[in-house]
Parts: C-alpha cells; sequence; structure tokens
C-alpha cells in the first residue's frame, strides 16, 4: 500500500515539479522487476549514448528527469541479470513510463568467482576451478555439506562412508595424489585453512569436523582443481583446495529467511539374511555334510550351538536382528538468518539447528550452529570485519563392526538368539554380546565444539592498491565418553577422551589492480601468511565401578590413561601476476615459497610456481558477433604443488617410553631421514570454456595429467637397524583424466516454463607407477595393496573359479619348494570335491586349495572410472520440480565379511541368503558351495567376494511451490516455499551388499572401497517450508 | 592524506615481515624424544636397558614365541580347535615357513633386532656419558647387562635361522656389535663366529655383573647358567661343567639343591622362586606372558593340547603318576578326551628364560660325556626328586639325560633344538603325520623376504 501512496506521490509531484522548470523535456518512470515479479533494488538505467542515469529505490522504482524530448533507448541493468532496452516516446512536460523485466544473466561472465587470496571475474579465470552456489547446496538433507556437493562439481568425487550423521567423507578431487599422506583437499573457510579429518577414536566409524559448517551460511564453494588455481596454497594444494564463503550481508533493508524441514529416514537397502527357520535348516544340513551325529533327531547339532543357545530355545526363537537393531528416523532441521545493514555497517546472523535420529537403534545426532559475520566501512580507506562460525554438536554413537549395534546385528546374532531370555532378562550369549543389551547398557557419546573466527581490515591505499590481514582462530574440541554397564559384563567400563585442535593462522597480502589504456589490465597479489597448529589428547579410562550410576571414570577401581600432542607450523610467502590483453589474451603466472616445521634442515623449505594462459577466441573478429558461438576460451596451465599432510615429526630420529613393570623405559620409535621433502605433484591442464546462443548452452571441457612424485613412503629398511621402514620420498603415481561440465536452458528465457539441465562428469585413471619394488600394506590378504602399475589400493586376490560340479582330481602345478622359487616346478593331485570352492592357481589351473602368496593377484579398483552428476530443474508459476541423478562406474567394492557370511557357517555368523543356493546332489547347478558346519579354514578370501559396485541413483527429488507475493505479502512474507522432497530414493545397481556407496575406513587412500559390517546408507523423504520476510 | 596512506603501506609491510616469524618452524615432539637426548644421560641408558627388556617381553621373544615357535615346528603341540588357528601357525605346524609372508618369522627376526639395536646403542653412547649419576659400579652394571641381553637374543636367533647354504659350514645370523644405519648391509656371521660373540658376552656379563644378586634381571649367575646352556649345544662339555659348577655351588646346602619345591612353582607371577635363574616379569599392568598363555592356559582357551605320542614319550599318556610332572590334575589337565599343559596356567606368569633345574641338567650330560656317569646320575637325581619322579640307580646313559629333558623341559623351548642338536632322525611332525629329519631345511627359519631385498649380502636358507 506504501508504495502506491508513494509513486502517487511521484508521480504528481514529479510531473508538476518538470512540467514548470524544464521546458524542452519530459519525464520517464517505471519498474524493474526479475521475471517472478520480484523488484529489483538498486537496479541501473542509462540513458542509451548518454551519461545521464539513475538507480531503483527500494521500492524497485526509478524516474528519470529532464529526459531530452523524442525517442530514447533506455537500458536497465543489474549484477546477476541480463540488461534490458526499452524505447519510449518523451514529450516534453509530460511523463512516460517505461517499465523493465530482467531476466537473469545465465551468461554469468561477469559473476565474480572466489580464488585464492582473492576474487576474479569468471571471463577472466584460466584455471580450472568449480564453482556452486548456494542454491545447489539447498535441497541436500545430509548432515555434512560435503553430502551436497555430491555430484556437482566435475572431477570431484564425494563417498560418504556411511549414512551415519556426522559421519567421514571422501573427498578426491582429480584423484588419488597420495599413498600415505592425506589425499584430502585444502579446506579453507572464509580464507583460512581449516582443521578436517577424522580424530574420533577407532570404536566406532569416523567423524567429519567439517560436518559444523552448515550449507545454509554457505554462500558459494569454490573448487580449485589444477595447478594454476591451488598452487598458490603451495605445498596443501596437492590435492586441490575447496574454498567456502560464507554469507555476507548487503546494504539495504533487513532480510530474513527462515527454514524448517522434517523428514524421515530410513535404510537404503536391507540384505536378505536367514531366519531361524532357514539358519536350523541349512545349518543341519551343514552339519550333516561335515559328517556330524545326526542321531536322535540332531541333538549333537543343536548341543553345538554358540553363545549357549539350548534346542529347547533355538526351536522358539525368531528374532530379526538387522530389525531390532535399525528403526525409521526422523530429522528435522530449523535455520533462520537476517542480514542486511547500511553504507558503513553490513551483517549477516545465522543459526540453526538439527536433529536427527538416525536409522540405527542409540544413534542420534544434534548440531547448534551460530554465524556472526559483520563489516564496517570506516571511510573510504579503511574498514573492518569479522566472520565466526560457532558449532555444538552432539553425537550419540554406536559402535562399528561385530563391537556392537548394526555390526554384530548382521554377523554373530544368530535369528535363534532371542533377545530375551525366559526370564525377561536380555539373553546372555555366552561368547559375543546381545546387541540390544548392549545399546540398552551402554552410553556412548561425542560432545563436539568448534570455532571459526577470524578477524580482518583492509587499507585502500588507492583504487588499485590495497592491503588485507586476516588474524584467525580455528579450534575444534571433542570429548567423548563411553559407559558400558554391567548388564552385559561382569565389570562396568568408563572412558573419556578429549581432543583439542587449535590452528592459529595470518594472512597479509597487497592486491594490485589497474588498467592501462583500457586495454592493459594487470592483477596481482603478493603476501604472506603464518599458520600454527597444535593437538592434544587425553584418554581417561577406568573399570569397576562400586554400584551403577557412577559413570564418570574417576569413580572406577582401576584407572588408567594415555595422552599424545603434537604440532606444526607453517611460513610462507606468496605472489601471483595476471595480465590481461582486451579481455583476449591472458595470462597468469604464481609462486608459493613454503616452509613447515615438519621437515629438517635440509629441505625445510619448498617453492610451488604455476602459470597458466588463456585466449578469448570468441573476442576474435573472426568469431565476433557469431550468434551462435559467442563465447569461447581456450586455456592452458601447468604447476607444481605441493603434500605436506603427514605427521607432524616424520623426519626425526626418536625414541619413545615404553614401561617394563613398574620401570620407565626408552626404545627407538624412528630413524632421522633429514632428507624427507615435500610430495610434488606437476600437473598439466587444458581446457575450453563455451557458451552456445548467449548461454543457452554453457560449460567446459577439461584435460588434466597429474604426476606425482617423491610421495612419502615407509619404506622398508634393514632390520639391523633396530627399525623396520624409514620415511622416504621414494614414490610415484599419476592421475589423468577429463572433466565435463554442460548447463543448458532448454526452453527460451521467455518461457513460462523454465527448465535448465546440469551435467558433470569426471573420468579419472590411477595409477601407481614407482613405489621403490616396495608392495604396500599387502600383508593380509583381501586387504587393498598399492601395486606398481595398478591403481592404488587395488586388491590382492586370489581369482575365484566358481563351484565345482563334480568330483575330480586334478593334476597342478607347484614350486618345489615356496622359498626356492629358482629351484623350479613339480606337479601334485588335488582331489576337487563336487561343491568345493574352486580357484585359479598361479599357473591359471584350477584347484580347491592355493597359496595366498604364489596365487593371488592384483585385481579390482576401489575408484570409479567415471562418475557425476545430472540435473534437472524446471519452473512454472510458481512451481518448482528438481530431480538429481548421481553417477559411478567402474569401481569395485570388497566384502570382506563375505567370507564369513557366504556360507562360513562357523556357528557364531549368521548367513545370507545366498547359502539357501548351495550346491547340493538336488541342487548341483547352486552358485555357493557346499555347506560345511564350521569348516576349518574355509573362510577364503578371494575375488568371490569384490563386487561390481557400479550405481546410478536419484540423489535427490525436489517439488516446491511458492505461494504468490500477492497473497504472502499482505502478511508481511515476501516469500514463502513448501516443498516436498527425498535423497538416495532409488539406486540401480548389482552390488549384492547394503549399498554400493560404502568405505570401511573414511578418508584413507590405500583401504577404499572395503566394507566389513560397514553401516549402511539412509535414504530420506522430507516436508519443508522456507520464508523470506 | 597521501602521506598517510603510505605510512599505513610502510606499517602494512612491517607487519608483514615482523610476522614472519621463523619460531613456527621449530616445534619439538614431547610424547617423544630426539635421538640426541635420548642417550646422553645416565637415565637414559638406563631407560634405553630397561627397553631392551621390554623387547624381550614381546610375544615373538620371551613373551611367547622363542618357545613356542621351536615347538611348533616340533610338533609337540597339536591344534586344540579352541581357536583359530592363523596360516603362520599352520605353516610352522607343516614346516611351510614362507619367507615372504610369515609374520612369525618375520616378527622374530625383526623384534630381535629392535632389541639388538637399543643395545648397541647404549653401548656405544656408554663411554661418552659422564653425568654426575654416572659411576663406575653403574657403568659396569650398565654394560653388563647389555651384553648379557645381546648374547641371550643372538643365540636364540642362531639357534632359530642357521644353516648350512653354501655347505661351507653353517651360518648363523648377522651378528655385530655396533649401532648399524639402514644403509649398512651386514653378512650372516658363521655359527661358530656367533658363537663365540655370545660366549664373550656373556662372560663379559658373568665378570661385570658380579655381585649383582637377583633373578628378575641380569646376574652373573643368569650369565653363567645361560654359559652352560651355550656350551651344551656347543657339546664344549667342561664349558658346561665350569659354568654349571659356578651356578650350582650359589645353591649348596639348600633342599632340593636349590630346586623349587614343585615345579610349577617356577610358573608363578609375582617375585619369581629362586629357582629360576633369569625371568622375563609380567604383571596384570605388563602383561609380558600373554601371548605364551593365549597358545596354552586352559582358562584362556588353549590353543594348543599335548599331542599323544608326546605324552608317551614323557610318560604321561596312561594311569596315575607319582612324577607330579607327569600327573594328570597337577602338570597336565584331561578335558573332554584332550591333555593340556598346566604349566601356563597362572595369569600374567612370569617367563622363566633359565631355571636351575636345566643346568642341573646341562650338568648331567656333560659328566657323561666327560666320564662321570655317577655325577650325572647325582644331577638327574635332584631333578627328579622333586617331583617325587624316584631316582636313579646306576650309572645314567646319554638316553637317560635326553629323557630327563623332554620331561623337565617340555614346552619350553628346548626339546626341538636339543633333538636337532643330536642329529634325530625324523623327529619333526607335521599336522599330516609326515615326518621331518633333523637336518631338513624345512625346520630352519627362513631369512624374511623383505629384508633379502634391502640386503643383497644376506643369502637364504636354502
Amino acid at each position: 500500500m506504501k508504495q502506491y501512496l508513494l509513486s502517487f506521490y511521484l508521480i504528481v509531484i514529479g510531473t508538476f515539479l518538470t512540467g514548470m522548470m524544464y521546458g524542452q523535456s519530459g519525464i520517464v518512470q517505471g519498474t524493474v522487476t526479475d521475471p517472478n515479479g520480484e523488484l529489483l533494488i538498486g537496479a541501473t538505467i542509462m540513458v542509451k549514448g548518454t551519461t545521464q542515469g539513475t538507480i531503483t529505490n527500494s521500492d524497485g522504482q526509478y524516474t528519470l528527469v529532464s529526459v531530452a524530448e523524442g525517442e530514447v533507448v533506455l537500458v536497465a541493468s543489474y549484477i546477476g541479470y541480463g540488461s534490458q532496452e526499452v524505447t519510449v516516446q518523451v514529450v516534453s512536460g509530460k511523463t512516460s513510463t517505461a517499465d523493465f523485466v530482467l531476466s537473469e544473466d545465465i551468461t554469468q561472465l561477469d559473476e565474480l568467482v572466489v580464488i585464492g587470496y582473492g576474487t576474479k571475474r569468471k571471463r577472466d579465470i584460466t584455471s580450472s576451478i568449480s564453482s556452486v552456489k548456494a542454491e545447489d547446496l539447498a535441497n541436500s538433507t545430509q548432515s555434512s555439506f560435503q553430502n551436497a556437493l555430491q555430484g556437482k562439481a566435475a572431477g570431484v568425487q564425494i563417498t560418504a562412508a556411511n549414512g551415519m550423521p556426522g559421519s567421514a567423507m571422501t573427498v578426491r578431487i582429480r584423484g588419488t595424489s597420495s599413498i600415505t599422506s592425506s589425499s584430502e583437499p585444502l579446506y579453507v573457510v572464509d580464507g583460512i585453512p581449516v582443521i578436517t579429518g577424522n580424530y574420533a577414536d577407532g570404536w566406532a566409524d569416523g567423524t567429519n569436523t567439517l560436518s559444523a559448517l552448515s550449507p545454509s551460511d554457505i554462500e558459494s564453494i569454490e573448487i580449485l582443481k589444477d595447478a594454476s588455481a591451488a598452487a598458490i596454497y603451495g605445498s596443501r594444494s596437492a590435492n586441490g583446495v575447496v574454498l567456502i564463503t560464507t554469507k555476507s550481508g548487503k546494504s539495504g533493508q533487513t532480510k530474513f529467511n527462515a527454514g524448517y524441514w522434517v523428514g524421515v529416514n530410513k535404510i537404503t537397502n536391507i540384505p536378505d539374511m536367514l531366519n531361524a527357520e532357514d539358519y536350523l535348516k541349512y545349518g543341519k544340513i551343514a552339519w550333516e555334510n561335515s559328517g556330524n551325529d545326526i542321531s536322535d533327531d540332531y541333538q549333537a547339532f543343536y548341543d553345538n550351538l554358540s553363545h549357549g543357545i539350548t534346542r529347547e530355545i533355538a526351536d522358539t526363537t525368531n528374532t530379526d536382528w538387522i530389525d531390532e537393531m535399525s528403526r525409521t528416523g526422523k530429522v528435522q532441521q530449523f535455520n533462520l538468518s537476517a542480514s542486511g545493514g547500511d553504507v558503513k555497517n553490513t551483517f549477516y546472523i545465522g543459526g540453526a539447528y538439527r536433529d536427527e535420529e538416525g536409522v540405527l537403534i542409540g544413534n542420534d545426532y544434534k548440531k547448534l550452529s551460530a554465524k556472526i559475520n559483520y563489516e564496517h566501512i570506516a571511510n573510504d580507506v579503511f574498514s573492518i570485519g569479522t566472520k565466526n562460525t560457532l558449532v555444538y554438536e552432539e553425537n550419540r554413537r554406536v559402535p562399528t563392526g561385530w563391537a556392537g549395534g548394526l555390526g554384530t546385528a548382521q554377523s554373530r546374532s544368530l535369528p535363534i538368539m532371542p533377545v530375551y531370555d525366559s526370564t525377561g532378562k536380555f539373553f546372555a550369549p555366552r561368547s559375543g554380546i546381545n546387541p540390544v543389551a548392549y545399546d540398552a547398557d551402554m552410553d556412548y557419546g561425542m560432545n563436539v565444539y568448534t570455532l571459526i573466527s577470524t578477524i580482518y581490515a583492509q587499507l585502500n591505499f588507492t583504487k588499485w592498491l590495497s592491503f588485507r590481514s586476516d588474524v584467525a582462530a580455528n579450534v575444534y574440541n571433542h570429548r567423548e565418553s563411553r559407559y558400558v554397564g554391567t548388564i552385559t559384563q561382569e565389570k562396568a567400563t568408563s572412558m573419556q577422551r578429549t581432543v583439542m585442535l587449535s590452528n592459529l593462522s595470518t594472512n597479509n597480502y597487497f592486491s594490485f589492480d589497474k588498467s592501462f589504456q583500457d586495454m592493459h589490465h594487470v592483477y596481482a597479489t603478493l603476501g604472506m601468511s603464518v599458520e600454527s597448529r597444535n593437538q592434544y589428547e587425553n584418554l581417561f579410562r577406568s573399570n569397576d565401578f562400586p554400584v551403577p550410576g557412577l559413570t564418570n571414570p574417576t569413580s572406577g577401581s582401576v584407572q588408567s590413561g594415555a595422552g599424545y600432542e603434537a604440532g606444526h607450523g607453517f611460513l610462507s610467502f606468496f605472489g601471483r601476476a595476471s595480465y590481461n590483453y582486451s579481455n583476449k589474451y591472458y595470462a597468469t603466472f604464481s609462486l608459493r615459497r613454503d616452509a613447515s616445521s615438519r621437515f629438517g634442515a635440509n629441505y625445510q623449505y619448498g617453492w610451488f610456481p604455476s602459470g597458466s594462459a588463456g585466449w578469448t577466441l570468441s573476442e576474435e573478429s573472426f568469431l565476433e558477433g557469431n550468434s551462435v558461438m559467442t563465447y569461447l576460451k581456450l586455456r592452458g596451465s601447468y604447476g607444481v604443488t605441493g603434500n605436506a599432510e603427514i605427521g607432524d615429526f616424520e623426519y626425526m630420529g626418536l625414541w619413545r617410553a615404553v614401561n617394563y613393570l613398574d620401570s620407565p623405559g626408552l626404545e627407538i620409535s624412528k630413524v632421522e631421514n633429514l632428507d624427507l621433502r615435500w610430495e610434488r605433484t606437476a600437473q598439466l591442464d587444458v581446457g575450453i570454456d563455451f557458451q552456445l546462443w548467449n548461454g543457452r548452452v554453457s560449460g567446459g571441457f577439461d584435460y588434466y595429467y597429474k604426476q606425482t612424485s617423491d610421495l612419502i613412503l615407509n619404506r622398508p629398511i634393514n632390520q639391523t637397524s633396530g627399525q623396520s621402514s624409514m620415511t622416504a620420498n621414494v614414490g610415484d603415481l599419476e592421475n589423468k583424466g577429463i572433466e565435463l561440465f554442460l548447463t543448458t536452458h532448454n526452453l527460451p528465457a521467455s518461457s513460462r516454463l523454465q527448465w535448465e539441465t546440469d551435467l558433470t562428469f569426471g573420468r579419472n585413471a590411477n595409477v601407481v607407477t614407482n613405489t621403490d619394488d616396495n608392495q604396500l600394506a599387502g600383508e593380509n590378504y583381501g586387504n587393498n595393496v598399492v601395486a606398481e602399475g595398478y591403481p592404488i589400493g587395488t586388491w590382492e586376490l586370489v581369482e575365484w573359479a566358481g563351484i565345482a560340479r563334480e568330483d575330480q582330481t586334478a593334476t597342478v602345478t607347484d614350486w618345489i619348494d615356496f622359498n626356492d622359487q629358482d629351484l623350479g616346478t613339480t606337479t601334485k593331485q588335488v582331489d576337487i570335491l563336487a561343491g568345493d570352492e574352486i580357484f585359479y592357481n598361479h599357473w591359471g589351473e584350477i584347484t580347491n586349495e592355493f597359496d595366498f602368496d604364489r596365487d593371488a593377484k592384483f585385481t579390482g579398483n576401489p575408484y570409479p572410472s567415471f562418475f557425476g552428476g545430472l540435473n534437472n530443474t524446471l519452473q512454472w508459476k510458481g512451481f518448482d520440480f528438481g530431480i538429481f541423478f548421481t553417477f559411478s562406474v567402474g569401481m569395485q567394492v570388497y566384502r570382506d565379511d563375505g567370507k564369513f557370511l557366504d556360507g562360513g557357517f562357523d556357528g557364531n555368523w549368521n548367513q545370507t541368503a545366498i547359502i539357501k543356493d548351495s550346491w547340493s546332489e538336488d541342487n548341483p547347478n547352486g552358485q555357493s558351495h557346499k555347506l560345511y558346519w564350521q569348516p576349518e579354514n574355509r573362510n577364503f578370501n578371494s575375488t568371490r567376494y569384490l563386487d561390481e559396485a557400479s550405481y546410478l541413483r536419484l540423489k535427490n527429488l525436489t517439488l516446491g511451490y511458492t505461494l504468490p507475493g500477492s497473497l504472502t505479502n499482505r502478511f508481511f512474507v515476501e516469500r514463502l516455499r513448501i516443498y516436498v522432497g527425498g535423497t538416495n530414493i532409488w539406486t540401480l545397481t548389482d552390488y549384492s551388499g547394503w549399498d554400493p556407496e560404502v568405505n570401511r575406513d573414511g578418508s584413507g587412500n590405500i583401504t577404499q572401497g572395503v566394507t566389513y559390517l560397514s553401516p549402511p546408507q539412509v535414504s530420506t523423504v522430507n516436508f519443508g517450508i522456507e520464508l523470506d520476510f | 592524506m597521501k602521506s598517510i596512506r603510505y605510512k599505513i603501506a610502510a606499517f602494512a609491510v612491517s607487519v608483514m615481515l615482523i610476522s614472519s616469524c621463523e619460531e613456527v618452524l621449530v616445534v619439538k615432539p614431547v610424547v617423544e624424544l630426539a635421538d640426541e637426548l635420548a642417550l646422553s644421560s645416565t637415565a637414559g641408558l638406563d631407560a634405553a636397558l630397561i627397553g631392551a627388556y621390554n623387547k624381550l617381553q614381546n610375544g615373538d621373544l620371551y613373551g611367547g614365541r622363542y618357545w613356542v615357535s621351536p615347538d611348533m615346528i616340533a610338533g609337540t603341540v597339536k591344534i586344540s580347535g579352541l581357536q583359530n588357528t592363523v596360516f603362520e601357525e599352520l605353516q610352522l605346524l607343516n614346516k611351510t615357513m614362507s619367507g615372504q609372508s610369515n609374520r612369525i618369522v618375520h616378527a622374530t627376526w625383526q623384534v630381535s633386532y629392535e632389541a639388538i639395536a637399543i643395545i648397541n646403542q647404549l653401548l656405544a653412547y656408554l663411554p661418552d656419558v659422564n653425568d654426575a649419576e654416572m659411576t663406575d659400579e653403574i657403568r659396569k652394571r650398565l654394560e653388563g647387562e647389555a651384553k648379557f641381553l645381546r648374547g641371550l637374543i643372538f643365540f636364540e636367533m642362531t639357534r632359530l635361522f642357521s644353516f648350512d647354504v653354501s655347505g661351507e659350514g653353517p651360518l648363523s645370523v648377522p651378528v655385530f656389535t655396533e649401532p648399524l644405519s639402514p644403509f649398512d648391509t651386514p653378512f650372516r656371521s658363521t655359527v661358530d663366529g656367533a658363537y663365540e660373540q655370545i660366549i664373550m658376552d656373556l662372560e663379559d656379563a658373568a665378570t661385570l655383573l658380579a655381585g649383582i644378586n637377583t633373578n628378575n634381571r641380569a646376574s652373573s649367575v643368569g650369565a653363567k647358567a645361560l654359559l652352560s646352556r651355550v656350551y651344551f649345544y656347543q657339546e664344549d662339555w667342561p664349558g658346561v661343567i665350569s659354568a654349571a659348577n659356578y651356578v650350582i655351588d650359589q645353591f649348596s646346602g639348600k633342599p632340593h639343591g636349590g630346586l623349587a619345591n614343585d615345579m610349577l612353582d617356577c610358573f608363578q607371577t609375582g617375585n619369581p622362586d629362586p629357582e629360576v635363574l633369569f625371568a622375563i616379569l609380567a604383571s596384570a599392568v605388563d602383561d609380558a606372558s600373554g601371548t605364551l598363555r593365549s597358545y596354552y592356559r586352559v582358562a584362556s582357551n588353549s590353543k594348543f593340547t599335548i599331542p599323544i605320542p608326546y605324552l608317551v614319550k614323557i610318560g604321561a599318556h596312561v594311569g596315575t603318576h607319582d612324577d607330579a610332572r607327569a600327573r594328570v590334575d597337577h602338570a597336565f589337565v584331561n578335558i573332554d578326551g584332550k591333555v593340556y599343559t598346566t604349566k601356563f596356567d597362572v595369569e600374567f606368569l612370569n617367563v622363566p628364560v633359565i631355571r636351575l633345574a636345566e643346568v642341573y641338567l646341562n650338568r648331567a650330560e656333560a659328566r657323561v660325556h666327560e666320564g662321570d656317569p655317577d655325577g650325572a646320575t647325582a644331577d638327574l637325581n635332584v631333578v627328579r626328586e622333586r617331583s617325587d619322579a624316584g631316582s636313579y640307580t646306576g650309572s645314567a646313559t646319554l638316553e637317560d639325560c635326553e629323557t630327563e629333558r623332554n620331561i623337565e623341559l617340555y614346552l619350553e623351548g628346548d626339546y626341538f633344538h636339543n633333538m636337532k642338536r643330536l642329529k634325530k632322525p625324523n623327529f619333526a611332525v607335521d599336522i599330516a603325520g609326515n615326518a621331518y629329519n633333523w637336518d631338513d631345511v624345512k625346520l630352519v627359519f627362513p631369512i624374511p623376504a623383505s629384508q633379502l631385498n634391502v640386503n643383497p649380502n644376506l643369502k637364504q636358507n636354502r
């Protein structure tokens, strides 16, 4: 109503005044809106060909006075929107009207992209950077922002270890570039490198320090992928850099945003396990097949049952343990933010609360976060600001593997085992645990406190030279406590562990930004940074408590403790210079010099140079004005990045404390290597960026080749020195790949139905080229290994040949003596029985017995050969619809638990339903081997359990409706949207376990794609509401 | 206005330079200690010595497998089925130890050398430490204890790894007395050379530790007792008698000739019985014998039972016995038809590396060889009478000595080495019952393949 009054007032006054004062001119007025009818404040309206112009007021209206008489062209423009020209007839002394509807600028070439220590226009970038905006993260229902990034950035592979809230994430930018150091990217929040990783103890699955960041506070995420973009971060940039920019306020009316959603969680897929009837049926078959006594109606079989299960119990029980230990979870999230400010002060305040009841009994997660960003511009020289994130997380955890929880429910909890015994007490198995009792007995929690706080000041000496200084503290602090009472054990045990990490850092740098003669543009940065990290850990545990209720370890009678502390520092100088000739030819050079306490005097300093060049072909005369190829840029870069994410004291020769009874002692823990130096990754990148039809189709393509050398490995040494290995730079590996992203606006901008499609695609091939003949981590069968000529984390496994269909005596080759391979070979006879598992030996012959050292081969790859995402969003009137698929193709998952679950029948583990199709005389084509009861050494690791894990997943589906502004405005609500959505709702895969997206060990490089009773992923269906006011 | 801006710019530059504090590059570890600090004081050397004792507690050394491995190879143990037997153990039981992947073989080599490295470092630093705490007495004790442990470890390694690789005489492991760098590639010593060093170390220890009377650390009596064992395995009979005499003389006038009332008294926790001449200690806080107990302790579901042939050998297979060492429900227990030892049933038991009873047995055989069979009878009877096993009359034979060793020292890692010393044909059996001759290369630990890779001077046993 107010605006109508104001307009009326303006029209009246305006008409009156101009009519009186100016003879040969008229007035033009009108509004500027976006296609949804939203008024745009601060849009510029210029009279074309003159310097006359104005901006829209807070009601989205403008008035141009004394516009020369006649036909004039007005141009309206607004950041992020395309400009529009309107021709208007100006009559002297009269008021004409010209309204503008600006559509979003889909070319986005003038959008600012955050780069290391600065920003650049998108069109000026000559390196490979993926930029993800807040709205692209909005539909995710998962707790970490990394989940929301899945499939959104080409070449960035993101895997959640499992579906538990706050769980560890694996993020690989252009493949895995290290073996023993971290392969996770460097995360930089508002210019500050932050603490990342998993610091929880190994009792439950790993956690993710970055789950503290609320996606609703994030403005944009830039992923620096090639050397030219990343090398400004020197020794920490070999795995790419993720720059996170949090929201800040804009001058103008205070804007409030509130959102709430509530959803339900379910396990994506539950594998089929035996019920009690089948367990007994097939158990008896196995029992009989093993030649055991079946007289007296299998009495001996029942006597042999584990866990103290009697015949009576077994015949009357049928427990679905997975059902007992899982549930439909609930999750709700609320966030509220306010932003705004005046000319001198701007602010953003955000708060978020998440409350998640996990799908595993006992697993709950709460997060409360606050975000305070504030900036004060004192004058045109000096400004100061602060950015703060404060988060509290409460994670009620469940143990991992068969230590309890779902892991136990799917393994050692037999369906013939009751939850409660006949007296109503928890059934106490003789060995192992009753997971329901264990959950009741246990209190296992983790409280996490995170602070990321920065104060910055900026001095603008001139328009083209400024200096900025950031001083930041990042603190991560958690306390884990675990109390297990006396329901499941004789003596209660209690543990408390606190971990405190602090990262103090400062960046100080000059920025230079100047154009000469409108053609030469120079942009440069020069500065330094210091970073100092400390880590402290304390563990306090005890057992044997006087009475229940005292749970703090201080009350236990037998107490023990442990501690750890470490730290490191970085001192860095960096510079970058970019030159741009008429937006046509580009060149950038950067150089960083890093020094770290993690390296000895011989190699404490490292230099990390990079260079890139770009050529915008569409600015050349042969393409200028081309209506199809409206933008085309070729770019290339090369540079050296480093990796210093190793232990803090790796180069030193060290002794550590030990004890012999009561006496303290010392032993050698490490041999010195003063030549230890940074892992180096040299990366070549060639790419194109293009737009067709003014951005109707836009995209980019990159080819990269990353060679990593000086990999830090534990090199085996002569043990006569007292140690088995030393940390040394010995390995090489490489990653090669392509990336493609494509955005298409499938319908014209004028259409009422808007349909946008985004595709990201990444293909990466990793190969380890040198390990100094040192095969790593291959000591246990079935584990991932590092082997020359194979991708990192390939498996060393004996190849499974299936099931023998008939009895046969095979003649197989053997070495005369295993240690004496040069003595030649011999042959021997092996008796293979129908139903036996058979394998290929070293010579490709079929046998039922194998020698792992001799017969195992390198096989499989835990990393996909290609992966990406396909997103479609549609808008029609107030409706919006989004459908987002992710895909990951060509990787395998090793089901390390398969050997026990698929026909192990050791009597302690339940079996999967696959054993119903075991070989028998009546089922000669059974796909599983003949069942035996407690078979000795039949739990072979082999390629049998190496599953194809390719998948296509409907990651996200959203349907929303925004109420008409005309309706909501009456209630002072600018925008109101309601929506329903879903996450992980459908998956297409051949994988036979729970979910193909699985990773036993959070972010390790080698142990990827392995599951061992790992918790599954979850799917969520949610309903939500969003309000702007 | 402009000049102010330049002043600010200058200030900004100086902020950058001042804050370029190099001290962030100096971070000292506090959980661990840098090399040069560790061994530069008496306290550090003393701690390193403790570190060497601690290594001997390791499950692959006296914590267990210095004893269990030879018994697995000899076949004096049988899988009970109460626990999973891992493939490394199956390889030992089947004499198919792989130099590539057998973790027991690897760890035995590795941990032994970890202890040797600590000892050699200690001995190398010892002459240069002259702080206020250092006295001649301490210097002698440190040197004596270090040499005692070094002799003992090289002796165990020599027995497990020695083989005549080239037909030019048997080779031991690399035996050396200086700290080696990761890039030193030592040759295997000859067995004779190894024994020379072992004897020199133990003789030095006996001298340097004179007056130190303890059985929970190295002592001169312990060193002499070990010498009686080393000479015994070298078949240097006068050497055995001389070393044994020294030890046995310390116990003159004691009941049972100084032996405990019950052999099982030597397998207890707390302070070791005086019969034990050197023990690796265990306690609830520092559980040294966990590995050993996991193989044999009944309450921990013994991994191994005693096979019938061995029970026959020691006369414990049938009936009741006066001999406490063969008596069911004392030294053995029969559960569901399987026979288990009770030697290792005490929780956190100390591991008696050498007992006085063995010294008597060493001397008995030496006396037979040296023409004193009656003296041998007396020695055997000291050991027998303590266990109510009755007495030998007449002159003891070599067979008597061997039988007595088998009974007294069973599962203490002696049988295997003694059978090899006696060049017994087909004494070692695998799971399937195949027998192996004393000189079969399959009875010898292979050199770990990882070490052959890094040291071209090592020759594999083959």
